[in-house]
């Protein structure tokens, strides 16, 4: 993966995140949200930048590695939702999965390579519980 | 089954397929889904062309297979079965899918080395390096552009610190920050040098990011890049400086960004400096960027990469082998089709169907021959009617002349008279059935044979002249009666010679024309001889008794008066007087009869009694036996004629033949009722045999040669035949032939 990033290849991370009221037989969605970031690595500039599109958009240059990794799996002080819409007393859960896939670039047969590459992963989905 | 259910039959079997392969298509756009789905996550519109491709090349394969491997194994079958053109065809596509497959392997061959090898050089170590050296050059400037940016940073950054800063509040004077980099402040050898920097943009942010001052050289239209207040906190605690870059129209905008701190390490703002590259010396810089990057990306692709592209040859290659060996097929069929045509409508035509026209497309050499061909059956329809048409007018003068022929046969083999025709070289042509009954031959074994062989011997010398002579004499017919031996019967011939001429009047033949007037000749001797007995008998028998009566009454008046010798003379005399008038009125009588033979009152009867009575008459004199057969039916006859033929028969084996034995025998011989009598007595010469039956034929002392005659004369009144032949050892048998009425034929005829 780090190779791939190195070698100029746009890749992206999506994080889905769906915040649902425990139910009785089912949970009902609240909300569901999805969370993209692109990281790119110049190798110009030696250094690694990435796409926000949530809350804001915003690009960040980094020149580590390590702190890219940071910026990039951190998923922190999102805003959900806003709190008066969940009720006292009750259980909530928030879902949190990420994939990621190779955003396009000016490879030739980059169209071709993705058939037979198996570039990419998905994670489990995980599962956080919480009362409010 | 018609051609029109044949065509409904093959388009169901066409939908079908069709059905076939949109249900393979749909599985296998499923399955490669699935497929693809659980290696890694499918953005989900951006590889449905790509599948759409490979589907469809998939079907595309699928399609071909199954024609291909359907005409290959047809053909297969077709050659199995020896199938007319199978062979041809056979051959055809070998040809054309060696001609195709070869090269086609070949180039794959090629194209995989070629392909192998290009993807060795593009990987090779020496493009690696210079690359990398590239991007390495690039990075220099880049970091010297940043580097050189953050020393103009650091001394733009230590001049407002001396100058514009409020130590211990931290507070940045904007005034005097304009007037660092003002004009104005010429001659101060400090910020002189400041303002001949090479920069495009300066901005001085306060602690919190909000701009406070901000200088530009940059075009009016270019916009002045933001910098994140987020990552600006960020600079104070990691020491390093925030370098960003913009893509301006007039080139790119490289910004640094570091804090501004005194020197007791107070962070009291941030300072952004940003210098425009040119467009050229970026498009330079992106160029090499780019390279490398593709370079490391196809590095990083390299074996899928391989993968793909031998897997598009292998597929592109397996496309081509497909389609060039269905086209193999199709050409083959195409060319073998018409042959094949050509050939079964030949097999049509030599079992003699003309009535079909072959199916002609394009207009190639095939379809040409294929034309060609229809007219040609046309016009063998054509020649097949008018053969047929002269066949039957043919087939009509044949018949006719067949009838005409079996005609003249019938009359030739009913007409009493013999008839011959000869060639001109005097070979018999034609012999009908009473010549060959008359010269006693047969009609076969003289067809073609020279006229000579006719008849033999010294008769034929005056008969050879007669053909010369019609010809000499300048007639056309000749007419001559002749006397001839056949089989040792004397025959007496009326022969007519005429000269068969064609249309141009010349002699092609001879046609001899006879009758044969023995019998004729017999029946008017008979008249005539029984005329003479009658008139004999007339003129003689009136005289004879009173002849007899003085006779006997000179003996009675004058016996008394005669003695000794005159006596014995006189009664010698009168006693030869008397008994040969007994003889002569005896002859008067035989002429009587002879000649006033009664027609024979016929019926039906026995012979069986006639036989009885004649054994009984001859017992005193001779030993006569008989044999009657059972089945011996009754005769249409008339009883006392059959005695007398039977007496007179005996009579003569008796007095002609000293005969001292007779067996009658009476049988059934096929259609025939015999009744022969066989004496053991000296019998005849065999030259006499046909004079016997002739009137006063007769080889005994004083016959009147009548006796036979007379029988002959009863046989033929009756309807019968009569022969003679010598028996053994000794004496004569005659065969009397009756025709039996079909009522009285036995049922199970046996001769004896």
């Amino acid at each position: 993966m780090e190779e791939l990033i190195r070698s100029g290849v746009p890749v992206r991370y999506i994080f889905t995140i769906v915040l649902k009221k425990k139910g009785f037989l089912w949970n009902d969605e609240l909300k569901s949200l999805e969370l993209r970031r692109v990281v790119r690595f110049d190798n110009l500039k030696n250094r690694f930048f990435i796409y926000f599109d949530y809350p804001s958009t915003r690009l960040v240059s980094l020149d580590q590695l390590e702190n890219t990794k940071k910026f990039l799996f951190s998923v922190e002080k999102i805003p959900l939702i806003s709190l008066d819409k969940l009720e006292k007393g009750k259980k909530y859960t928030i879902e949190i999965k990420a994939r990621s896939e190779k955003g396009e670039s000016s490879m030739p047969f980059s169209r071709l390579v993705k058939i037979f590459s198996s570039f990419g992963f998905s994670s489990k989905t995980y599962e956080f519980e919480f009362s409010f | 089954m018609s051609l029109n259910s044949l065509f409904k039959e093959k388009k169901g079997k066409e939908r079908l397929l069709a059905v076939v392969i949109v249900i393979l298509l749909i599985i296998f756009a499923i399955i490669e889904y699935k497929l693809v789905a659980f290696i890694r996550p499918l953005p989900k519109y951006s590889n449905v062309l790509i599948f759409a491709v490979i589907n469809i090349n998939l079907l595309l394969i699928l399609v071909l297979s199954f024609l291909v491997i359907r005409n290959l194994v047809k053909l297969l079958f077709e050659e199995k079965a020896h199938l007319l053109g199978a062979k041809l065809k056979t051959k055809l596509t070998v040809a054309f899918v060696l001609v195709s497959l070869l090269p086609t392997i070949l180039l794959f061959f090629i194209s995989f080395q070629f392909l192998q090898t290009s993807l060795a050089y593009w990987f090779d170590i020496k493009i690696e390096r210079s690359l990398e050296q590239a991007i390495s050059i690039g990075r220099s400037y880049y970091k010297d552009q940043v580097n050189q940016l953050r020393n103009l940073e650091e001394l733009i950054s230590r001049q407002i610190v001396l100058r514009c800063s409020n130590s211990s509040t931290g507070y940045l004077d904007q005034k005097c920050i304009n007037d660092i980099f003002s004009p104005a402040a010429i001659g101060d050898p400090a910020t002189a040098c400041i303002r001949k920097l090479p920069i495009s943009y300066v901005c001085i942010l306060d602690n919190n990011g909000n701009s406070i001052w901000q200088k530009t050289w940059l075009p009016i239209t270019e916009d002045v890049p933001q910098i994140d207040k987020e990552q600006l906190k960020n600079l104070s605690s990691k020491r390093q400086p925030l370098v960003t870059s913009i893509n301006l129209a007039s080139g790119t905008l490289i910004s640094v960004a570091t804090p501004i701190t005194t020197q007791n390490a107070l962070t009291i703002g941030y300072i952004v400096v940003g210098r425009i590259i040119g467009q050229d010396i970026m498009t330079q810089l992106e160029a090499v960027k780019q390279g490398f990057e593709e370079y490391k990306q196809l590095r990083v692709f390299q074996t899928p990469l391989k993968t793909s592209l031998l897997s598009t040859l292998f597929l592109i290659t397996l496309l081509i082998i497909f389609v060039s060996i269905w086209f193999a097929l199709k050409l083959a069929k195409s060319i073998t089709e018409p042959v094949m045509m050509l050939a079964d409508a030949t097999h049509r035509i030599a079992q003699g169907d003309l009535n079909f026209r072959l199916e002609t497309r394009g207009r190639d050499e095939l379809s040409g021959l294929v034309q060609a061909f229809n007219t040609m059956t046309k016009d063998l329809k054509e020649a097949r009617r008018k053969a047929e048409e002269a066949s039957r007018r043919l087939l009509k003068s044949y018949s006719e002349l067949e009838h005409r022929k079996a005609y003249i046969e019938m009359l030739l083999e009913n007409v009493t008279a013999g008839v011959i025709s000869l060639d001109p070289r005097g070979k018999i042509t034609t012999i009908n059935k009473s010549a060959c009954q008359i010269l006693q031959k047969e009609a076969p074994s003289l067809i073609g044979k020279d006229y000579r062989e006719l008849i033999q011997g010294e008769d034929f010398s005056e008969l050879e002249r007669v053909p010369q002579e019609l010809v000499s004499s300048g007639r056309s017919s000749l007419k001559r009666s002749f006397r001839i031996n056949v089989g040792g019967v004397s025959k007496s011939l009326i022969i007519s010679f005429s000269l068969l001429k064609d249309k141009n009047n010349r002699v092609s033949g001879v046609l001899i024309v006879f009758d044969d007037l023995t019998e004729l000749e017999k029946i008017q001797r008979l008249a005539a001889w029984r005329e003479v007995a009658r008139r004999i008998a007339h003129e003689i028998k009136n005289p004879l008794t009173p002849i007899q009566l003085s006779a006997q009454r000179l003996k009675r008046k004058f016996g008394s008066k005669f003695q000794d010798e005159e006596l014995e003379i006189f009664n010698r005399c009168t006693e030869t007087i008397i008994s040969q008038t007994d003889e002569l009125k005896k002859l008067v009588n035989e002429f009587s009869r002879f000649a006033r033979m009664p027609a024979p009152v016929l019926k039906k009867d026995g012979i069986e009694p006639i036989v009885k009575e004649i054994v009984e008459i001859y017992r005193p004199l001779i030993s006569v036996r008989s044999e009657i057969s059972e089945d011996f039916p009754k005769l249409m006859m008339d009883s006392e004629q059959i005695k007398r033929v039977f007496i007179n028969i005996i009579d003569n084996s008796i007095s002609a033949g000293n005969a001292s034995n007779v067996l009658i025998r009476c049988y059934v011989e096929g259609a025939k009722a015999v009744i022969s009598i066989a004496d053991d007595g000296k019998g005849i010469s065999i030259k006499d045999i046909p004079k016997v039956f002739d009137p006063y034929f007769s080889r005994k002392k004083g016959g009147t040669g009548l006796g036979l005659a007379i029988v002959k004369s009863i046989i033929d009144a009756h309807d019968a035949s009569i022969e003679i032949e010598l028996n053994k050892p000794a004496g004569v048998i005659f065969y009397i032939r009756f025709n039996i009425d079909s009522k009285d034929k036995p049922s199970s005829i046996s001769s004896k």
